[in-house]
């Protein structure tokens, strides 16, 4: 479970993210929406323990992120939108590493990713050596690693073909059906659609709109459901004020 | 069109100094430089220099030149010196410009840093040269410009021909010559820094019986020729003699700049991108195998961690695997076990005469290691600082990750450092010139062990924290520390960590010594491992008070300041 409670981030005289509420249950997959700039990674971060926010509070798995932060990043995961690796680590070792920081004995789970996410033939390559596809699956597996109770992902299909993008779907999908959480951050529509049973759309750093797809779709404009681009750039165009 | 490349070289030098004027931090730290550089160099500046190091800083800078032209020749470099970075890349590669422009806009670059080196240089090395700091500047600024020129060269001439290009032939014939003239330059210039020695009864190299002194003679001169009339303005006595000397410097580097512009750079085969490939290719060819479980190194290694069951030792762990691969440790182990070797030579009757020279190069050896060795090996947060945003999502404290950080730099530097000490140790056991007794040189090599883990600390972490609250003038990541193009930041950074290492020990040092002279009431032998034990265990108390304030400023510190975005 992820709770957020009113969030606030500045950064200079710019109001990054403000006043941001939600929870995310056990099971549930949301996704969080909004225009470039509009404080989506800065939530994230803040989520993951990356930023500490100005005001405000998160929960993950019940545990207070600013308070315990070693206790609650323990049930956490976090993909970035570009995954960083150690370019001295071979996957394996990076798998062997996550393993070690989250007290994982023994390298069954990490064989077990390993094969799961076909990286055998490159188990002992560099990072600098897979593909942008590879990659996100060494940082997936990197993350499931230590089984997170509470997923954030930041434009997770970005550089996948069709095949890793399926992948990358069925995965985020089997972690929700295990009792994850998972916050999913994306510019692809199509994705929140197939994938989201709620969505958050911010803009200017404000919740402008959260609630289910269908109930996204008829929030904008004359209430009739839409597409959920129209209602996106209906929403968004719109001055941030209190949400929908 | 190259409008455009002095547009976005003076902007971005001009948005930068702005930018860092307006950040406090900076702005303090600028003024503390500019204060530390006139209290300790520019108060003295009008002084006669001393007679003492005549000639040797005037060898040292010689040295210096040809030892980086040997190394920019001889080995590979981590990254070619035009490289440009990913918006450089991404601009310029696409731009309709021509190739010796993009050359130009780089190495004109580098004149700000370039020159930087040369003020720092010219204000810190005095003896021996002009008293005026402008002259000492200048030649400074002429030698790293030379060895820039050289980086570029070397290069450039040293990359495979392009596919289908004619005339490469002849290319390996001129390398196999330059290399061959450097190796005899540096040899030469070694033995005329050992005449001077020699002369001055310094290492007891007069013993030796060597004569050095033939380096100075025709022809092996000539060797060294081209490096000291680079070299020569810094001593010339008379503005007449200073011009002179100038200008054939300065025919000297227009020789290397035209001979360097004459190179084609593949930008696509020393852009990011294929920079990265070639890396990975050498890698590849000098590592046949990549297991964590691969060499003896690495088995240690794991040995090693796994006894600390607590996650942060993932970190550590880490950080000593890269040891071997990003910054191979060893050049360190060789001299860590080549030193006592030499000093174990001097029990034979034959190289006795040696004694004091072994002894000289230890002492040397160790107190480089002690005092220098934080700014070689650095796989501790200023290797992970780029990727701080992975670090911060670490179920850690941040104290936890930065202990952990320190910990591997400080365990390889003091496995080097004990390394030296326990040969050295048993090599001057029974030497009989040695005036002290074996036992009591046990328990001077015992008590330098006993200080050694709290000054290592206290040292790496004081480089941290530099990195921490300038990440900007740190350098960063698994890049190796600049070598020859930034002499003088290495030079400055070096002297603020010893000053700052140098006061932080001065608690350990007065409580080491009261509690040596209580105790030494027990024995001699008992009052030095006492105060040695104590001194140490204070110095560890610093670091641990450090580490503290240091995990504080890790959560301060901005994402954006170190990742490089």
């Amino acid at each position: 479970m992820i709770d957020a409670s009113h969030l606030a981030k500045r950064f200079g005289s710019i109001k990054a993210v403000d006043d941001l509420s939600f929870r995310i249950e056990p099971g549930e997959i949301v996704g969080l929406l909004g225009r470039n700039g509009a404080g989506k990674t800065t939530t994230l971060h803040m989520l993951a323990g990356i930023t500490r926010p100005d005001s405000g509070r998160v929960s993950v798995c019940g545990i207070d992120l600013l308070e315990q932060p070693k206790t609650a990043k323990a049930c956490l995961g976090f993909i970035a939108d570009e995954p960083e690796f150690f370019e001295y680590l071979t996957v394996e070792e990076h798998l062997k590493f996550s393993g070690m920081l989250y007290g994982i004995q023994g390298t069954a789970t990490a064989d077990a990713l390993i094969s799961r996410f076909g990286l055998e033939e490159k188990r002992r390559a560099y990072p600098e050596e897979l593909s942008r596809g590879m990659r996100q699956k060494l940082a997936l597996a990197c993350v499931l690693h230590h089984d997170p109770k509470a997923i954030l992902l930041d434009e997770p299909l970005t550089g996948l073909d069709p095949a890793g993008m399926r992948d990358m779907k069925d995965t985020i999908l089997a972690r929700a059906r295990d009792g994850a959480a998972i916050l999913l951050s994306s510019h692809l529509l199509f994705l929140v659609e197939e994938l989201c049973s709620r969505l958050l759309i911010l803009n200017d750093g404000r919740l402008v709109a959260s609630g289910t797809m269908q109930e996204i779709r008829g929030a904008a404009g004359d209430g009739s459901s839409r597409e959920l681009e129209a209602a996106f750039l209906d929403i968004t165009s719109r001055p941030a004020a209190s949400p929908t | 069109m190259i409008e455009a490349l002095w547009f976005y070289g003076l902007r971005s030098a001009r948005n930068r100094i702005i930018k860092r004027t307006r950040d406090v931090r900076y702005l303090a730290g600028m003024v503390l430089i500019f204060a530390y550089l006139y209290f300790v160099f520019g108060r003295s500046m009008r002084r006669e220099p001393s007679t003492g190091s005549q000639g040797f800083v005037v060898l040292g800078l010689l040295l210096f030149l040809v030892i980086s032209s040997l190394f920019n020749w001889w080995t590979e470099q981590t990254d070619h010196p035009l490289a440009l970075n990913k918006p450089q890349a991404q601009f310029l590669i696409t731009a309709p410009l021509a190739s010796r422009q993009v050359m130009l806009f780089k190495l004109l670059t580098t004149l700000p840093t370039l020159l930087w080196s040369a003020i720092v240089m010219g204000l810190v090395l005095r003896g021996g040269l002009s008293p005026h700091p402008a002259q000492r500047i200048l030649t400074a600024f002429i030698i790293v410009v030379a060895i820039q020129l050289q980086r570029v060269g070397a290069a450039l001439a040293r990359a495979p021909r392009r596919a289908g290009a004619g005339g490469g032939s002849a290319r390996p014939i001129i390398v196999a010559i330059v290399r061959i003239w450097l190796a005899v330059a540096a040899a030469v210039a070694l033995a005329q820094v050992a005449s001077v020695a020699a002369e001055n009864g310094m290492l007891g190299l007069e013993k030796l019986g060597i004569p050095f002194a033939v380096a100075y003679q025709f022809p092996w001169s000539l060797a060294v020729w081209p490096f000291r009339v680079l070299v020569a303005p810094a001593y010339a006595p008379t503005l007449l003699a200073f011009a002179s000397s100038v200008a054939v410097a300065l025919v000297i580097l227009a020789i290397e700049a035209t001979l360097v512009f004459q190179g084609d750079p593949e930008w696509d085969r020393i852009g990011i991108a294929r920079t990265r490939e070639e890396k990975l290719s050498a890698r590849r060819a000098k590592k046949g195998n990549r297991s964590s479980e691969g060499s003896l190194w690495e088995r240690y290694i794991n040995s090693f961690v796994s006894y600390f069951k607590r996650p942060a030792a993932a970190i550590t762990w880490k950080n000593l695997i890269a040891s071997r691969r990003i910054q191979p440790l060893g050049p360190g182990v060789v001299m860590a076990i080549g030193v006592p070797i030499i000093l174990a030579a001097t029990l034979l009757p034959a190289f006795r005469q040696m004694t004091s020279f072994a002894l000289g190069l230890a002492g040397a050896w160790a107190g480089l290691l002690l005092f220098a060795g934080p700014n070689f090996v650095r796989n501790d947060l200023r290797f992970d600082l780029p990727r701080l945003r992975l670090l911060r999502t670490y179920p850690l404290t941040s104290r936890e990750i930065c202990v952990a950080e320190i910990a591997a730099s400080v365990t390889m530097l003091l496995f080097l450092q004990l390394v030296l000490l326990t040969l050295s140790t048993a090599a001057l056991l029974f030497n009989p010139v040695i005036p002290v007794p074996p036992g009591r040189m046990l328990v001077f090599a015992l008590a330098v062990a006993c200080v050694l883990p709290g000054l290592n600390a206290m040292n790496i972490s004081g480089q941290n924290i530099f990195a921490l609250v300038f990440p900007k003038w740190a350098t960063l990541g698994t890049k190796p520390p600049t070598r020859s193009a930034n002499p003088g930041q290495y030079y400055f950074s070096l002297l603020i960590s010893v000053v700052v290492f140098v006061i932080s020990m001065i608690v350990p040092a007065i409580v080491a010594i009261g509690v040596s002279a209580v105790a030494s009431l027990l024995g001699t032998s008992v009052g030095i491992i006492s105060g040695a034990i104590v001194g140490g265990a204070i110095a560890l108390g610093e670091a641990a008070l450090v580490l503290r304030w240091m995990a504080t400023l890790f959560d301060r510190v901005d994402l954006a300041s170190v990742t490089g975005d």
